[in-house]
């Protein structure tokens, strides 16, 4: 039978180093790491820790990379067209709005419109929610009619 | 024997709606066409956004559209974020912040 006391020789010293350690006085080991990487990072400074993305991204699937090329003009385009529409929208609402609050006022002195809806079911007119929670329609030809809470018409002209 | 022709005062009301009755069916008509247009345009993106997604994940769906100063963004079920900026650039965020595909920059401050 072998000698296994602890006491005679040091188990957790390995005998020799591994690659890319050196071994320490106190029976440890140092991990060396390599700098070049880091200083030449260092050297080029800011612009070299912005391209650090670019370096450890994946290249795109050849599918998404053509698609997202093809169509840039055409989504440019888009999107262009409907930030134009939202604006004409928002002139247009603004200045409906203003007339139904005056309606409104003649109402009820303290309610206000609060939200738009959207178009009726039927596309046939505008929504809209009043503060105390009356629904105000008006349609295409210009008619208004505003319900109560219940869904009672209590105008329409 | 001498009759008094009396003369109804208009309800101020009725004077307001019967006034601008025109006006308001013109704005009317002209915004249901404009809402028309925008739906139009807005499902032509979202087709090509789902497109895209489609290359992430099969099973992920678009949920959300909403409007941002410099593009549109598209949020699916998953969590990801599609944005169509007003140059046509598109860039998928993943639930982790991180960006598969394109990158965007987000200003925290004004």
């Amino acid at each position: 039978m072998p000698n296994r006391r602890r006491g005679s020789e040091n188990l957790h010293q390995p005998k020799f180093a591994e690659k890319g350690t050196r071994l320490m006085e106190n029976g440890g080991k140092e991990r060396l790491q390599p700098c070049e990487k880091d200083d030449k990072r260092e050297k080029r400074g800011v612009e070299a820790v912005w391209g650090m993305g670019g370096e450890t991204s994946t290249p795109l699937p050849k599918g998404i990379a053509e698609r997202m090329e093809k169509g840039k003009e055409r989504r440019s385009r888009i999107v262009q067209e409907l930030f134009k529409l939202y604006k004409k929208e928002w002139e247009l609402e603004s200045e409906l709005r203003k007339e139904l609050n005056e309606l409104l006022k003649h109402i009820d002195r303290g309610d206000c419109i609060e939200q738009f809806v959207g178009t009726t079911l039927e596309g046939n007119g505008l929504e809209y929610w009043t503060k105390r929670g009356r629904e105000v329609s008006v349609e295409v030809d210009g008619t208004i009619e505003v319900r109560d809470r219940a869904g009672e018409p209590i105008l329409r002209v | 024997m001498r009759w008094k022709v009396e003369f109804l005062e208009r309800d101020p009301l009725e004077e307001l709606i019967e006034k601008g009755k025109e006006r308001r069916a013109r704005i009317a008509q002209e915004l249901c066409k404009l809402y028309e247009k925008e739906r139009k345009l807005v499902g032509e993106l979202c087709k090509e956004a789902t497109e895209i997604l489609k290359h992430i994940d099969e099973s992920d769906f678009i949920i959300r559209i909403s409007t941002l100063f410099d593009g549109l963004e598209f949020q699916t079920r998953e969590g990801r974020t599609i944005f169509i900026g007003k140059d046509g650039s598109v860039a998928v965020q993943a639930r982790n912040g991180t960006y598969p595909i394109g990158q965007r920059v987000v200003l925290l401050r004004g």
